[in-house]
């Protein structure tokens, strides 16, 4: 009796440890994530802990500002880093040099996990991921450069939304009111930081940033006007100061009530509208950015270090961060996924105001481009220059010279990128 | 054994300092020197390529270079030149006795120890244009607005407002001490020939307090061509490129363009620099250098 009772204890013990053993493969494995500050890695750190019960992955997350995360990764990946397992990269800033650098693990596989469902990302998303072959990244969240605007104030106004961008500085003029202490209009105006979003008035004007045969054009008839609209509008009816500011100043001023229109991602509304200090929460309306052309691009993803010892559990990670289930849980907590199929549950865009979601709907129907920024290997440098004649032009300085200027910087970088390719 | 050690005495008891030159000076140098002649964007796929003197040749062609070069000593040279005189300014006020002489010491030594990047924080909150404090302060006593950081024309000399208020109590406490250390009896057969204060100041004062003084300069000096905390922590080299200096330039270079060789290119131009400074350190202490 004694006997079978033990063989029954003993085989009872086996059979508990069995399933758990299957279920939590990685039981004691540890995970580096690096995040950078950003509404997505706000809107999954309360679901992390999931994660970790449902696979036993231990998750050490560290979080940074985007300047920092992308200095801190070049450090780590050039030191060839073995405890880098995850983290975001921009596939329209970095993440190129990243894949030419061989910094970054081939995550094919993954995609085509079946459960992954790669048909269902949006296909420009992905395809900055690739290199021709392989691809190196998992597109997370997507962006696209809308208004932001005070209802209540354009009420009392008695005007119209803007549609184009002559509505746009009629309505920036007439909502000045600087006694108030009431900017008509912010966008960002720090140099490099800029430039992403003075592409929608870039490609409303007709220019673009480079012409047909991949030459710098920010000297472009149409880039001159661009460069003065911009500039003008900002320092006519913007904010004191917005040489200085990024999109977590612009925000801010936003969010404190002090500006009534602001031209931003659309990704960043929480922190512009639905953070805690916000006082204009009830009275943003949104609008497609008013102009013929603005960008409509993936702008974070989530990667693997090339030299991660673990690489079976980064891809788990991965799979469950950037999976169907969880881009839809994150989305409903208002985080614009990259994925085809969210848009049409309704649970998941509970979070985006209806008018947001409309935006971002219509936005598809309209001429976008899938860049806000040139395309190419070096973006960061040549965003330095491009930035200098946007900042020249909003401090009201000779536009024409400084074009000229940039443009001769910005032609440099794209060279240098060719000689560096031709070598390859 | 105990010979062998009395007779080599010498080289074991340098060889800690020799072995931690080599490592933390010598091989970062010379690694350096090596970077800056190659082409690399850190590629874990390919290494390296010399290429010889171009990254220096780009540099010497480039306007973006010169600029830097010239903010840097600039902000250097401004911002040690008024620390000069204010500290100065302090510690004759301090090298007295009156009530509360420790608790003012003390409060003009806060701003040394705080961290330099809190303290860029704070002042880019002061530097504000429309909330922050600094226009606040400026209206309420009549003067117009400003934009501080927020101005390629302005945010250079806002910085230097900043060093100067964290590094003027530096100068004073090294100043002061030159101060105290001179002995007493001049001053009395001055005070006895009539001489007034201004002139037991400028003839007794500072003639003897000039080793000191000028040794706190040239620290200064060589710290205030470093700087990169504070204006990384601010500006990062914005509006435009109006607040780059070397530091900042060679960051960029390195971490967002990814390019080590112009990086380690401008680093080396930037160890010329600071390398002549510190040799006229040292020519400049040598002549001060005088007997009471």
């Amino acid at each position: 009796m004694k006997r079978l009772f033990a063989l029954v204890l003993s085989l009872a013990l086996l059979l508990s440890l069995a399933p758990v053993q299957a279920e939590k493969p990685f039981e004691g494995t540890e995970l580096r994530v690096l995040l950078a500050n950003h509404m997505w890695s706000n809107a999954l750190e309360p679901h992390l802990k999931e994660f970790t019960d449902l696979t036993g992955i231990k998750l050490n997350v560290e979080m940074y500002a985007e300047d920092q995360l992308s200095q801190k990764l070049a450090i780590e990946l050039a030191g060839q880093s073995k405890d880098l397992d995850v983290f975001m990269t921009r596939p329209l800033q970095e993440a190129k040099q990243m894949i030419a650098n061989g910094w970054l693990y081939d995550v094919t596989p993954l995609l085509n996990d079946p459960e992954m469902d790669k048909a269902d990302f949006f296909e420009a998303t992905l395809a900055l991921y690739n290199n021709g072959e392989q691809y190196y990244g998992i597109p997370l969240v997507t962006e696209r450069e809308i208004l932001y605007y005070r209802t209540d104030l354009f009420e009392e106004a008695g005007i119209a939304v803007p549609t184009t961008l002559d509505e746009l500085w009629a309505a920036a003029e007439a909502l000045t009111d600087v006694d108030a202490g009431i900017y008509g209009i912010v966008s960002r105006g720090l140099t490099a930081a800029a430039v992403t979003q003075f592409s929608g008035y870039l490609y409303s004007m007709g220019g673009d940033w480079m012409d047909a045969e991949g030459n710098a054009a920010i000297n472009s008839p149409e880039a001159v006007k661009a460069l003065k609209f911009y500039g003008d509008m900002l320092r006519e009816f913007g904010p004191p100061g917005v040489t200085a500011m990024h999109w977590q100043q612009c925000a801010a001023l936003y969010a404190s009530g002090k500006a009534a229109m602001y031209t931003e991602a659309d990704a960043i509304f929480n922190n512009a509208v639905n953070a805690a200090e916000s006082v204009v929460a009830d009275k943003t309306g949104y609008a497609l950015f008013p102009g013929d052309s603005f960008y409509n691009i993936p702008s974070w993803g989530l990667s693997m270090g090339a030299f991660t010892e673990k690489a079976d559990a980064a891809t788990a990670f991965i799979k469950w961060a950037a999976g169907k289930d969880m881009t839809a849980t994150l989305q409903a907590a208002g985080v614009p996924g990259a994925r085809v199929s969210v848009y049409g549950i309704p649970e998941a865009n509970v979070a985006f105001p209806p008018q947001l979601v409309e935006v971002i709907a219509a936005a598809g129907t309209k001429n976008t481009k899938g860049y806000d920024r040139p395309l190419i290997t070096s973006v960061s440098k040549a965003r330095d220059y491009i930035g200098q004649a946007i900042v020249a032009a909003i401090e009201g300085g000779d536009v024409e010279a400084a074009a000229e200027e940039a443009n001769r910087g910005f032609q440099s970088v794209i060279e240098e990128d060719r000689a560096a390719e031709q070598k390859q | 054994m105990s010979r062998w050690v009395d007779k080599h005495l010498k080289i074991i008891f340098i060889t800690p300092c020799l072995l931690f030159i080599l490592f933390m000076v010598v091989f970062p140098l010379g690694y350096n020197i090596y970077m800056s002649t190659s082409k690399w964007s850190m590629s874990a796929l390919s290494s390296p390529e010399f290429v010889g003197a171009s990254n220096y040749l780009m540099l010497f062609r480039s306007p973006r270079f010169w600029s830097a070069v010239g903010r840097t000593l600039y902000y250097a040279f401004v911002a040690v030149g008024i620390q000069t005189l204010l500290g100065i300014g302090i510690a004759q006020m301090l090298n007295r006795s009156f009530f509360g002489k420790g608790v003012a010491k003390t409060l003009f030594l806060l701003p040394v120890v705080a961290t330099p990047v809190a303290v860029g924080m704070v002042w880019q909150m002061i530097y504000e244009p429309t909330i922050g404090l600094g226009n606040a302060i400026l209206t309420g006593m009549g003067f117009p607005r400003q934009l501080f950081l927020g101005s390629s024309a302005s945010a250079l000399n806002a910085l230097i407002f900043i060093d100067v208020w964290e590094w003027t109590p530096m100068v004073m406490l090294m100043v002061l001490a030159g101060m105290v250390a001179i002995p007493k009896d001049p001053y009395e057969s001055a005070v006895v020939d009539g001489a007034t204060a201004f002139q037991r100041f400028r003839y007794i004062t500072l003639p003897l307090a000039s080793p000191t003084i000028l040794v706190a300069v040239l620290l200064r000096l060589i710290d205030a061509i470093k700087t990169f905390d504070i204006i990384y922590a601010t500006t990062k080299g914005g509006p435009g490129f109006a607040t780059e200096t070397i530091n900042i330039y060679a960051t960029l270079a390195t971490f967002q363009y990814y390019s080590f060789g112009e990086g380690a290119a401008i680093t080396m131009c930037f160890f010329v620099i600071v390398m002549s400074m510190a040799i006229m350190f040292n020519a400049a202490k040598k002549r001060v250098e005088v007997e009471y």
